[in-house]
């Protein structure tokens, strides 16, 4: 153990913190535009349900 | 005879408590259930490394030939100067934990039980994964506080993140000398996580806020989304911290290969067989570190309330973060669900879950709590490597 070095300290954790943050909101963001993309896809890909035949009925 | 006496005569009151210590763990685990897989292996390993004369367990050779029956806290650079180990656990330990494979072979199996479905149907869960690594910043600054070096204080904080491999494998790095603590320390009040998370999560919500209704369903998240997941998380990572890689690309790999549906039989043998072995031979190399040479100094002892006080603080940042984002959201979380980010998978989200049913009893926020506590372990390993990153290791 040793005299601490506070600025040190200081900048470890702020920037440390903050990478934590922008890799997650990263991945946030990321994960949200590819949901809706992927969302969008499997609804697209979906058979339409089939329409009552007018003339059998 | 047959050392007997020489092995009598070298036991002291330090190696007594490491036995009782190991024995405590032992208990902890078989009787309290609280995490028996890594709590019995850790407390075995206590007792088997504080045998005296045990060279042939954890034995390490010194530099000039004299012969101990523990591996020394600078066993790295003692064996840069010629040292070597020469037990069975010592050798194992060396290159399980010198070399960091163990932890990132934990990670694989991990990875391989983890589902991120909760994650990927609410992403905004990645902010309260992230919110909740406030409690490895806050007991960074009280190790600092309390005379610890920088590296030494990232290895205690990092305990916050509430995930035993990242804390081994960090510790391994930064400060060898604290790992056995440290891994105690983390495996520890993970199990302790339902002894230590409601007290603080009551301080600081009120009964209205545990109450709020949250629907129990998620949008159901498909199998391609479900692969894509761990492709991009690693490319993301690894583009943004480099040094968080090695968690992040085992623990990704591990689930990818459960979700892609062809690999079956290599998760479930990562989930099962694989993760018990490894988690056999870290909890015995670990709790075989632990020796009364090294560890009944005030020092190291300070690592255990430092530990408390990360996970308190971490449990703080998560629910607090949530009540902030409720300014904003609409429909409200329910904020209890903020305390999961802590990752200690799945034990924070169960506490949750209990919480918000003692509250609300139509309230079932378990699928609600495993976003942030997987988004949890994804920012703890970047916490991690941000702090590799930036000690220049």
């Amino acid at each position: 153990m040793m005299t601490a070095d506070w600025a040190e300290a200081a900048r470890v954790a702020g920037v440390g913190f903050g990478v934590v943050f922008i890799v997650l909101i990263t991945l946030w963001l990321v994960s949200l535009g590819l949901g809706k993309i992927f969302q969008r896809w499997e609804k697209e890909e979906k058979p339409e349900p089939e329409k009552p035949d007018n003339k059998q009925a | 005879m047959f050392g007997i006496g020489t092995a009598l005569a070298s036991f002291t009151w330090q190696h007594l408590i490491m036995l009782l210590i190991g024995g405590l763990l032992i208990y902890l685990g078989i009787s309290r259930k609280w995490e028996p897989f890594i709590l019995v292996p850790l407390g075995f390993g206590i007792i088997v490394g504080n045998l005296p004369l045990g060279y042939g367990v954890m034995g390490f050779q010194m530099p000039d030939g004299t012969l101990l029956s523990y591996l020394p806290p600078q066993w790295t650079e003692l064996i840069q100067q010629g040292g070597k180990p020469v037990g069975f656990l010592s050798r194992i330990f060396q290159y399980g934990f010198g070399w960091e494979i163990i932890p990132l072979l934990m990670f694989l199996g991990l990875g391989a039980m983890t589902d991120f479905g909760p994650l990927i149907a609410r992403p905004i869960y990645f902010l309260l994964g992230a919110a909740a690594q406030f409690g490895v910043y806050a007991a960074f600054f009280l190790a600092i506080a309390l005379g610890f070096t920088i590296p030494e204080a990232c290895s205690i904080g990092i305990i916050g993140g509430a995930d035993g491999p990242t804390t081994v494998y960090l510790t391994q790095i930064l400060s060898p000398h604290l790992m056995g603590f440290t891994a105690v320390a983390a495996y520890t009040y993970m199990a302790m996580v339902p002894l230590i998370q409601p007290p603080v999560i009551k301080l600081i919500t009120t009964k209205k806020e545990r109450a709020i209704y949250m629907t129990p369903q998620l949008r159901t998240v498909s199998n391609r989304e479900k692969i894509a997941f761990p492709i991009y998380v690693t490319i993301i990572v690894g583009l943004l911290v480099p040094a968080a890689l090695p968690l992040i690309a085992t623990f990704m790999f591990g689930n990818l290969l459960s979700v892609t549906g062809v690999t079956t039989r290599l998760s479930n043998t990562l989930a099962t067989a694989f993760t018990d072995v490894i988690t056999v031979f870290l909890g015995f190399c670990v709790g075989a570190y632990v020796s009364a040479a090294s560890c009944l100094h005030p020092g190291p002892l300070l690592v255990f309330a430092l530990g408390v006080a990360a996970f308190a603080f971490a449990t703080a940042g998560g629910v607090i973060f949530a009540k902030l984002l409720n300014l904003v959201l609409q429909p409200k979380i329910n904020p209890l669900i903020g305390a999961a980010g802590v990752s200690a998978v799945p034990m924070s989200a169960r506490v949750v879950q209990r919480m918000g049913q003692q509250a609300n009893s139509r309230n079932f926020l378990l699928m609600h709590a495993m976003g942030p506590n997987v988004a949890g372990v994804i920012g703890t390993a970047a916490a991690a490597g941000a702090f590799i990153t930036l000690l220049g290791y």
